[in-house]
């Protein structure tokens, strides 16, 4: 026996466990690219000026703690924006579930709680690229996982509640566009 | 609270369903019996999904009186869900996912152990002929191929009461065979079943009654033989005129036929004997282009409770 959003949740699970490779893939090729190009080749012009105002640290340790959050929140979005939006208009995986004994509850928590699995799964993967990169300098930097995660919940919520609302995609474009990646890059 | 409404499994007096100002479904009485196949038939519009959605518990009811096997979908809407099988009208399926995945993730919905939702689903892959494709992802299937992997679905939680949403539109012919013959053994296993289509043909081979709705509301019910009889002859003639002299031989025709409909390319006289009829248009001096004697469908029934007018 399983409570009702237990169910909701292994069911996003059991989707992800066959169709994981791609996101996988991004998951380790996003920390990588970025600490490098970032953190290490910016980095090396940054560090041959005065470091004081990054606190006598190299500019990859300074940097790699924002571009967690970022990913975290970028993944977040992501997951709360067209699968959500799928599963209301496209595919229609809510309306398959709520033929069942599922409530609206229960998918509501299920794919939440989902998002955020996601989201630690990705700072985690950050976390270990980071370690690999020589950007981290104390375990204080676990830390990095509870605030990544709570980061991506912040977003997941609204956005998955503006997503079921739209009746055309572009409102998510619209979203990124203006929101997610000026929010990144400023 | 479990409620005694003489063995019916679905019981609805003055059901309403109202979107803002506009009543989808209006006051319908109607009772489905344990066992029995009862259709909604309907043009698009009518207010047979919303019904069906009523049903389902997944949409609200706006007023009037809703017990489906016993229990209010008000209140105990999961409960009532759990004992229901639902095919929609629009696949809900997995694509990513395989055939046989498709079953075990939906069992899981119902809180069935895995082992138990393995099993059945072996047996309903057999059952609608689709095991020698478990393993396919769904997403290239065809249509046919899809409806009979929903309506798979729908039974792993062994459902007393099967709700199908136009089961077979959109489907070639023998995929809709295909489908009536699985729905007709499930019948016969004593499935009860509910089902809306604008198929006239479906509704005479599916239904033991049925349900005529036009507007939101119940035109007419009856099992399919009662409503030829009480609506329609028993055969229609349908004859072709030559356009020439057509508009001066429909002014004789009258007298042939207890009801003559005038369509733009051709004439139906609604009559006891075609054959005699058709003798009786001879003897006006009309020769029509072709004559076709055929024996009253609920196709005639249908046109003449909901008219011609076509419905956006």
């Amino acid at each position: 026996m399983s409570s009702p959003a237990v169910r909701s949740l292994q069911s996003w699970a059991y989707r992800y466990k066959r169709t994981w490779r791609g996101s996988a893939v991004s998951s380790v090729l996003q920390p990588v690219l970025f600490l490098a190009a970032m953190g290490l080749g910016l980095g090396s012009l940054v560090n041959r000026g005065h470091t004081g105002a990054l606190g006598g640290v190299r500019y990859i340790v300074f940097l790699a703690p924002a571009l967690l959050a970022a990913a975290a929140m970028q993944t977040a979005v992501m997951e709360s924006s067209w699968p959500v939006m799928a599963a209301v208009k496209w595919l229609k995986t809510y309306d398959a579930m709520l033929a069942t004994p599922l409530r609206v509850r229960d998918l509501l928590a299920g794919h939440l709680t989902w998002i955020g699995m996601r989201v630690l799964m990705v700072c985690s993967i950050f976390l270990v690229v980071m370690a690999l990169f020589g950007a981290i300098q104390s375990p204080e930097a676990a830390l990095l996982i509870p605030v990544g995660l709570l980061t991506g919940l912040a977003f997941a919520a609204p956005v998955a509640g503006y997503a079921v609302t739209l009746e055309r995609d572009s409102g998510l474009t619209a979203l990124f566009r203006f929101g997610v990646i000026p929010m990144f890059l400023f | 609270m479990v409620e005694d409404n003489g063995g019916a499994l679905i019981h609805a007096r003055a059901l309403t369903k109202r979107f803002g100002t506009f009543t989808a479904v209006d006051a319908v009485d109607f009772d489905v019996r344990r066992g029995e196949s009862f259709g909604f038939l309907g043009p698009n519009g009518a207010g047979k999904s919303s019904t069906m959605r009523m049903i389902g518990c997944v949409s609200p009811v706006s007023e009037g009186t809703l017990r489906v096997l016993g229990m209010d979908p008000g209140t105990d809407g999961p409960k009532i869900r759990a004992r229901l099988g639902v095919v929609p009208q629009e696949d809900t399926l997995d694509v990513e996912l395989t055939v046989r995945e498709n079953l075990l993730i939906y069992g899981r919905y119902f809180d069935l152990p895995r082992s138990v939702v393995r099993e059945r689903a072996d047996r309903l892959l057999e059952f609608v002929q689709l095991d020698h494709r478990a393993n396919e992802r769904v997403d290239p299937l065809s249509g046919g191929l899809k409806r009979r992997l929903t309506i798979a679905r729908a039974l792993v939680s062994e459902p007393e009461l099967l709700l199908l949403d136009e089961p077979t539109t959109g489907l070639d012919p023998q995929a809709r065979h295909a489908v009536w013959d699985r729905l007709y053994r499930l019948k016969q296993q004593g499935v009860t079943q509910v089902l809306t289509t604008h198929y006239m043909d479906e509704a005479e081979q599916l239904c033991d009654r049925l349900v005529v709705m036009d507007n939101g509301k119940i035109v007419a019910e009856g099992t399919p033989r009662d409503l030829i009889v009480r609506y329609s002859t028993r055969e229609v003639l349908e004859v072709r005129l030559p356009a020439a002299n057509a508009t001066a031989a429909l002014a004789h025709l009258d007298g042939a036929a207890d009801r003559v409909e005038v369509l733009p390319d051709r004439v139906l006289l609604y009559t006891h004997d075609g054959e005699e009829a058709l003798s009786a248009v001879h003897a006006l001096g009309v020769q029509p282009e072709s004559a076709l004697v055929r024996r009253s469908t609920l196709e005639d029934v249908f046109l003449h409770l909901t008219g011609r007018t076509l419905v956006d």
